[in-house]
């Protein structure tokens, strides 16, 4: 079963994204980007790629590249419950695998913080910055920098 | 500039048509400078680019075809001799062409500044101009035909719109004392509107000037546009030739008109003759003076030799070009036994130049959904027989299914194949260029220009193609008097070559130059830090060769213009990997040089063998697999630590998949199996004996890339959906080892 996630009333200056759960952080991508949200089927693997590229994956005939979010932010733990959540970027449809699909919500551009410069955590230019609503934290991603910008092909 | 997108796209692909073909045409005529075939088509593409450019308004590239026009129609009217700096000329007008539609491509506008070359034109038009001029002033008005129009006009009619005996002697007899039989050209203004409109005017008023006998557009042909700017009409009339002419130049758009009177006395002969001709039998050897003599079953030949001696000798007392035009017509008699077929088969070939033919163009990109989509039926086709359901009619149905996938997969291959040709006949011109560039003499030979290759495939070819045979030229073949020292030809050759074999498709370019230089290869190659001076001696000579495909590797001594321009063969290589096949070298100091290129027929499906590898499947492409065996562990040798089989007296390196692949696996455990399964591949021109954990089946596999997020993966080529919808990498083996 796939819900499919439509972007169906614009407001101006306000966007929505689309929040997801890894380990016990939530994250959040630009809804414009996200096409879908699947269940994890079977991934093949694929040799010779960075370790946090689980494989790839056919979804209707089309060869999709499967990244797994843990990995990619070094997030450590076990995670049950997968789901993937399919996005476009550079034209591109590459699946992130995340442990939970949470909510939409609208926010407005003034609303992001920057992104606190924290050592050892993930890489600051994969974030847009951080939105925090009531006690929670959400921390935006950057995709076309996290997927394209940072070498992803590591030999070995 | 207002053009619908879809006009300019086709007046891209029409214009690069046109241009390929007038760059072939004027090659071609630079060695037949006589064919009068070719100078037609020259003229004739040359006019359609002038047609195509005025509609669609790109002032510089008109008045640039139109003034290579006017000089094409001189060398067509034989005021021009065709010559090396004539051809010289024509080609640098067809590169200016090129450009100024690039221009357009990129720009949306005009930019090349062509007034230099404009004038130069002038020139070769004023050198020349010894007669009459070629409307060179297009808008004049009152332009009475001269000597050079009666020929042009005669030429043409005898192409376009010839009269058969029959016709010819039926009008004959209609007509009266004071009438007159008229040749008349009417040509329409480029920028005209309404061809079709203007065109039935003409017809038109031809009718109202006399009795219209016969006109080239008919009728029909003029109501459904189907013409160029030319329209040639027969007619019998009383008037004059001025009156006829200001007649005709009196309608809106048009150009030009001239007329000429048809040679009714001349052909009064015949008509008698063929109306004498059932009732007149005296033998063929009875050649007299006699005008009315005809033999009965020699329809034309010895007829028509009698009747051009007779015109021979009637016309000796006129004037040269008189005779010549006589000679002419008469000697066109003498091959035109059937002036009707003639006429047909000019028809249908002027049909074919003008941009009339039964295809459609189709964007590759829909062709490329097409293949996915019958991938995808064929993927799920394989799925429903491998449901094996044990019933009569499903299995029928799987039967039919089959078949049917398979027939639209082979017409859809099919659909996508082009021969070729299509881009070495932009070599010729190429070669001719830079070899008068670098003073060599060479000739490019061509075979296999039908063989057919995958459309995206063939688009691709190009640049590397070009790259090598640059090199031929620049590196390989020799300047004559090198040549001539050791004992060679001063020509020198290069051979360029296409065939099928199997399933892949073979393409050679071979020069019988200087060959490679292994020491001067070597030499480079360590002073560039490619090898060390151990790894030289351990090379051997296909290693050697395979060299200059390192980036940046040119073995010129200077760096030329034009094969040292930074691309290297490197760039070369690299194409044709991507488009999945291979390249080699084969070569001999002082006798030559190939290179070989193999390619897959198409990109989209191919046969493959399916293997296991650690609980994986994959695939491997069947046109890279020489044989698979199972064997036993005890076959396997070592040679210098690493693991050999011997297969028929040659030893071949095995190669465990896994370890190639950096699979987190044990290696080696191969060793404890009872049979290791082995897939002998040739990666280059050696043979390497793959090993993977299980040999599973050979079908046939839809080839899908990783897209542009996983690019260049080492050993992965791309992957297919298998039967149960789960994807299976397909191994790139080329250089596995």
């Amino acid at each position: 079963m796939d819900n499919t996630v439509n972007d169906n009333n614009v407001v101006n200056s306000k966007s929505q994204i689309v929040i997801f759960q890894l380990a016990d952080e939530e994250y959040a991508v630009d809804i414009s980007t996200s096409k879908q949200i699947i269940k994890l089927s079977k991934v093949t693997p694929v040799p010779n790629t960075p370790q946090f590229v689980r494989g790839v994956i056919n979804l209707r005939g089309q060869i999709v590249p499967v990244v797994d979010l843990r990995k990619r932010f070094n997030i450590t733990g076990s995670n049950e419950k997968e789901r993937i959540i399919t996005v476009e970027v550079r034209d591109t449809l590459i699946g992130l695998v995340v442990d939970n699909i949470n909510e939409v919500i609208w926010y407005e551009e003034n609303e992001i913080e920057p992104a606190p410069n924290i050592e050892g955590e993930i890489n600051q230019e994969f974030l847009k910055g951080l939105i925090k609503r009531g006690n929670r934290i959400l921390v935006l991603i950057d995709l076309d920098k996290m997927l394209f910008e940072k070498i992803n092909k590591i030999e070995e | 500039m207002d053009n619908n997108s879809q006009y300019l796209q086709m007046f891209f692909d029409e214009s690069a048509e046109y241009l390929q073909q007038l760059n072939e045409n004027v090659l071609l005529l630079e060695e037949n400078p006589q064919d009068e075939e070719i100078i037609n088509s020259v003229f004739r593409a040359a006019h359609s680019v002038k047609g195509m450019s005025a509609t669609m308004g790109f002032t510089r590239l008109t008045d640039l075809t139109h003034k290579m026009e006017n000089i094409l129609s001189k060398v067509r009217n034989k005021e021009m001799q065709i010559n090396e700096k004539l051809i010289d000329v024509l080609f640098a007008g067809l590169d200016y062409i090129k450009d100024l539609v690039d221009d357009i491509k990129n720009n949306g506008e005009e930019l090349t500044d062509i007034n230099n070359y404009l004038i130069r034109l002038e020139n070769v038009l004023l050198n020349k101009d010894n007669d009459d001029d070629i409307q060179e002033n297009t808008n004049s008005k009152d332009k009475f035909a001269d000597v050079s129009d009666e020929e042009e006009i005669i030429e043409d009619f005898e192409k376009i719109l010839g009269l058969s005996k029959e016709e010819e002697s039926d009008l004959l007899d209609s007509m009266n004392v004071e009438d007159l039989l008229y040749n008349i050209k009417v040509v329409l203004d480029d920028n005209c509107l309404l061809k079709n409109v203007r065109g039935y005017m003409v017809l038109k008023k031809a009718q109202e000037l006399g009795f219209l006998v016969k006109s080239s557009p008919s009728q029909s042909e003029i109501e459904d546009e189907d013409f160029d700017l030319s329209i040639y009409i027969i007619i019998v009339s009383t008037l004059d030739k001025e009156t006829i002419i200001s007649e005709f130049q009196d309608i809106i758009d048009v150009k030009e008109v001239k007329i000429h009177t048809r040679d009714v006395k001349n052909k009064v002969d015949i008509a008698t003759e063929s109306v004498n001709k059932a009732n007149d039998f005296t033998s063929s050897d009875d050649i007299s003076n006699n005008d009315h003599v005809t033999p009965t079953n020699d329809i034309s030949n010895n007829n028509d030799l009698r009747s051009d001696d007779d015109n021979f000798e009637e016309n000796i007392s006129k004037v040269n070009s008189e005779i010549k035009e006589s000679a002419k017509t008469d000697k066109e008699q003498i091959i035109e036994s059937d002036i009707n077929k003639k006429t047909e088969k000019k028809k249908a070939k002027k049909l074919s130049n003008v941009q009339v033919s039964p295809t459609v163009r189709v964007d590759i990109k829909k062709l490329d959904n097409l293949m996915n989509m019958v991938g995808e039926l064929l993927i799920n086709k394989t799925r429903l027989a491998g449901l094996n359901v044990d019933n009569d009619v499903y299995q029928d149905i799987i039967l039919q299914l089959d078949r049917v996938t398979t027939d639209l997969h082979h017409i859809v291959m099919q659909i996508r194949m082009v021969p070729i040709g299509g881009i070495f006949n932009r070599f010729p011109r190429m070669v001719r260029d830079l070899s008068k560039e670098l003073n060599k003499d060479i000739d490019l030979l061509i075979e296999g220009a039908d063989t057919e290759l995958d459309r995206s495939i063939i688009d691709e070819l190009a640049d590397p193609l070009m790259h090598i045979i640059r090199n031929a030229i620049d590196h390989g073949i020799e300047i004559p008097e090198l040549r001539e020292k050791n004992g060679k030809a001063k020509k020198g050759n290069i051979l360029l070559n296409a065939y099928q074999k199997g399933s892949e498709i073979v393409i050679e370019v071979e020069d019988d130059g200087a060959g490679l230089d292994k020491e001067k290869i070597i030499e480079k190659a360590i002073s560039r830090g490619i090898i060390s001076y151990d790894d030289a001696n351990e090379m051997d000579e296909k290693d050697i060769y395979n060299l200059v495909f390192h980036p940046g590797f040119s073995t010129s001594e200077k760096v030329t213009d034009i094969s040292g321009r930074g691309v290297g063969m490197d760039v070369v290589k690299r194409v044709v990997e991507s488009l999945d096949g291979q390249i080699f070298i084969e070569s001999e100091k002082g006798i030559g040089t190939r290179f070989i290129i193999s390619l897959p027929l198409t990109l989209a499906i191919t046969q493959a063998l399916m293997v296991k590898i650690n609980n994986e499947v994959y695939a491997i492409p069947l046109n890279t697999i020489s044989e698979s065996h199972l064997i036993s562990p005890k076959e396997i040798l070592q040679v210098r630590g690493q693991d050999v089989m011997v297969l028929r007296d040659s030893t071949i390196p095995l190669v465990e998949c896994a370890r190639k692949l950096n699979l987190d696996i044990e290696y080696g455990t191969y060793k404890e199996k009872e049979e290791v399964p082995v897939v002998i591949i040739n990666s280059g021109e050696k043979q390497i004996g793959l090993i993977v954990d299980e040999l599973l089946n050979q079908q046939e596999i839809v080839i899908k890339s990783l897209g542009n997020y996983l690019l260049n993966i080492k050993n992965i080529s791309g992957a297919t959906i298998v039967g149960d919808g789960e994807v299976a990498l397909i191994l790139d083996v080329r250089n596995i080892a």
